[in-house]
């Protein structure tokens, strides 16, 4: 009974949810949408955001995806879950709940993979990943994205250290990143990189807030961890792995976490997923790496591996709440076969962000936008 | 009588010794922790403050590691094995690197200091209480390691930013010179981690010479040879207290496993490799039967034992927090 009453009101969000993004994505990939219907969106997402996660906005029996690291598909495809127990899985949308067929299997950690196909007739658009078991239902808002195409040709947003929770301005942090998360669904984006210090200081609410936000965007979003993000293991329970990688069609993304003093400390099993992830990318058009910071003496087993070995084609990150100089435009390491390029954006807490154009030519940053008020 | 036999047993092949290691549930409360085998009994040891990782003096007494000064930046702690007393080093600089490395009379320890890419190797003598810097003025130096008392092979950084690649270099007081000898051919590549084995002339090092990363080893007699050899990425050599074997850790079975090799015969064999899960950072035992590394078999970093002639496992920790970088004691005679 509880499970209806959550499917019943969840049909209703999701519905104009994935109506938009659905026809959004089949006009190229590339929302673009008036204030009226952004305000429908909105209401619809905020309304379904008591029956996604805990009530802490923490991840339940979905580990991934989520929100934070969605799966990008054509129809037909599979894709990987992760989760805490085996249990029944669906796609929320408008027309209902869409069953998947899984195959578990265990991992190590008491964890159960599956392996879901998504059927061919499931319409393209964004989806909530539900999952029942034993009595509880778990909602991974935006976690499943179907495209009927990957374009060769497409933009990338990249927010950097929103710091939700801070009070480095007039306007609310909160504030900023609304409007910044805004510009980026009018920005014509595939998709929005988000990388680190997406909280002031790791609190629990801080994440909660950033979530509500980022469930309102309506691209797909890919986060990771910075070091303001660092307290207790917040990050890891709200987004879950610090290290992953994804595919946009012949694209290979890299997303991982930069701790305070390492690009991934060396005595941990960081840099194993990144060496394996890495290796996992080779065949892409293009490799690229995105995470919170960069220097070039914090530790060394990840950039043997991403900059050195086989070096990424671009290196996408903030941190510095500057952009890189002419001075900085790659890696220091000459790499295998090319020194990595990088760029730094500036801060979105102080209402920026930039837009990349990712096609056969090349990655090309575009210049930095200012998309919100500070004042 | 079956039971009796299976815990005879058990006993008989455990382990024996102690094993220095880090211990956390996060990176900021990081510690240096000593395991008393077989028991399983564990004594926290370190500062409990960004601990890195332990390492042992020669003779066992004292165990090394880095973690936060006591004003600001970073420093060598020396810490007896249990806990009774400590040392802390006084530095010039306020960022100390690691992990600090004993030279083989014990008198020493060797570690970086400064910031960036741009660093220097420092030596601290602990019985005049003095830090002096060994190399020369110019040359960027990283991951020193002792070859015998009186030289130090690093990895010396080579070119300009957006050109960088490495060397290895013998390093004394005053001098700083690149052992090209070692290098398997000349170019652009990147030699990281250098291992020597003084009582043979040989060093073992990573390099990725020939396409990815791969273990070499330099011997006087045959000059420097790939031996692990496999388009997977192999890293971490380990040199087994006897020179017999290297053990490494690589990529070949799809997640990094631990392995060893013998590099003269260069025929490699698994120790801990898995399809879903990592084995990393093996430390041999001072008898050279068991290797001890961490595994996330079960999902948490925990240590594990392999004895890799008897092809038996055992786990060794088992407690709550996340395991890291074992370093067996060595035998005190």
């Amino acid at each position: 009974m509880r499970e209806m009453k959550y499917m019943d009101s969840h049909l209703f969000v999701s519905a104009a949810w994935r109506y938009f993004l659905a026809t959004q994505i089949r006009k190229g990939n590339c929302p673009h949408f008036s204030s009226g219907i952004l305000l429908v969106v909105l209401f619809a997402t905020f309304c379904s955001l008591s029956q996604a996660r805990d009530a802490n906005g923490l991840l339940e029996i979905i580990i991934t995806p989520n929100d934070g690291m969605p799966a990008l598909l054509l129809p037909g495809e599979t894709f990987d879950v992760v989760a805490t127990r085996q249990a029944e899985l669906s796609l929320s949308s408008e027309s209902g709940i869409i069953p998947l067929a899984a195959e578990w299997t265990e991992l190590p950690g008491e964890r159960m993979k599956a392996i879901c196909r998504v059927p061919d007739e499931v319409p393209l658009g964004g989806y909530a990943l539900q999952a029942a078991a034993e009595g509880a239902t778990d909602t991974n808002l935006r976690s499943v994205f179907l495209f009927d195409a990957f374009p060769d040709r497409y933009t990338v947003a990249h927010v950097t250290d929103t710091h939700v929770g801070s009070g480095r301005h007039d306007r609310t942090s909160e504030a900023i990143f609304q409007d910044v998360i805004n510009a980026v669904n009018e920005s014509g984006a595939a998709f929005a990189l988000i990388t680190g210090d997406l909280t002031e200081n790791g609190e629990a609410v801080q994440f909660k807030n950033f979530i509500e936000i980022l469930n309102t965007c309506t691209l797909p979003t890919f986060v990771c961890s910075g070091n303001h993000d660092r307290k207790d293991l917040s990050y890891e329970q709200a987004f879950g792995p610090d290290a992953y990688m994804f595919w946009f069609g012949k694209d290979g993304y890299l997303g991982f976490d930069t701790k305070d003093f390492y690009v991934a400390d060396d005595l941990r099993a960081q840099p194993a997923d990144l060496q394996v992830y890495r290796r996992a990318l080779k065949p892409a058009r293009w490799a690229i790496g995105f995470s919170h910071r960069y220097e070039a003496d914090m530790g060394m087993r990840a950039q043997l591996a991403l900059f050195v070995d086989d070096p990424l084609d671009w290196f996408i990150f903030g941190h510095w709440h500057r952009e890189n100089t002419e001075a900085e435009q790659t890696v220091p390491w000459a790499g295998a076969t090319h020194p990595t390029p990088i760029t730094v954006t500036p801060a979105a807490i102080n209402g920026v962000i930039r837009l990349f154009d990712i096609g056969p030519g090349g990655i090309t940053p575009g210049l930095v936008q200012t998309v919100a008020e500070t004042k | 009588m079956g039971f009796i036999f299976t815990i005879a047993l058990a006993v008989v092949v455990a382990p024996e010794g102690q094993i220095a290691f880090l211990a956390a549930t996060e990176q900021e409360d990081q510690q240096v922790c000593v395991l008393n085998l077989p028991g399983g009994e564990i004594t926290p040891i370190g500062a409990g403050q960004r601990d890195g990782e332990p390492a042992w003096s020669p003779d066992g007494a004292w165990i090394a590691y880095i973690t936060q000064a006591p004003e600001s930046g970073t420093g060598v702690r020396l810490v007896r094995p249990d806990g009774a007393s400590e040392r802390i080093l006084k530095h010039a600089e306020e960022w100390v690197h690691g992990p600090p490395v004993w030279s083989p009379d014990g008198t020493k320890l060797a570690y970086t200091t400064g910031g960036g890419l741009d660093q220097r190797v420092m030596v601290y003598d602990l019985d005049s209480d003095t830090e002096e810097r060994w190399g020369t003025d110019t040359q960027s130096l990283l991951r020193p390691a002792w070859n015998g008392d009186a030289q130090i092979i690093a990895v010396g950084t080579v070119g300009e930013p957006g050109a960088l690649s490495t060397d290895l270099f013998w390093v004394t007081k005053t001098t700083a010179n690149p052992a090209i000898e070692l290098q398997a051919s000349t170019g652009t590549y990147v030699e990281w981690l250098p291992k020597p084995l003084p009582e043979e002339g040989a060093v073992a090092y990573e390099s990725n010479d020939g396409g990815d990363r791969e273990i070499f080893v330099f011997a006087m007699k045959r000059g420097a040879m790939d031996v692990s050899n496999h388009r997977a990425a192999d890293w971490n050599p380990v040199w087994s207290p006897s020179g017999e074997w290297i053990a490494f850790e690589s990529f070949r079975g799809g997640r990094r496993g631990v392995y060893r090799v013998n590099p003269v015969q260069v025929r490699v064999s698994p120790i801990a490799a898995a399809e879903d899960h990592d084995n990393w950072a093996p430390a041999w035992s001072p008898d050279g039967q068991w290797l001890a590394y961490v595994s996330n078999r079960d999902g948490r970093p925990r240590l594990y034992a392999t004895n890799a002639d008897e092809d038996e496992t055992i786990a060794i920790t088992q407690h709550e927090l996340n395991d890291y970088a074992p370093a067996w004691r060595p035998e005190t005679k």
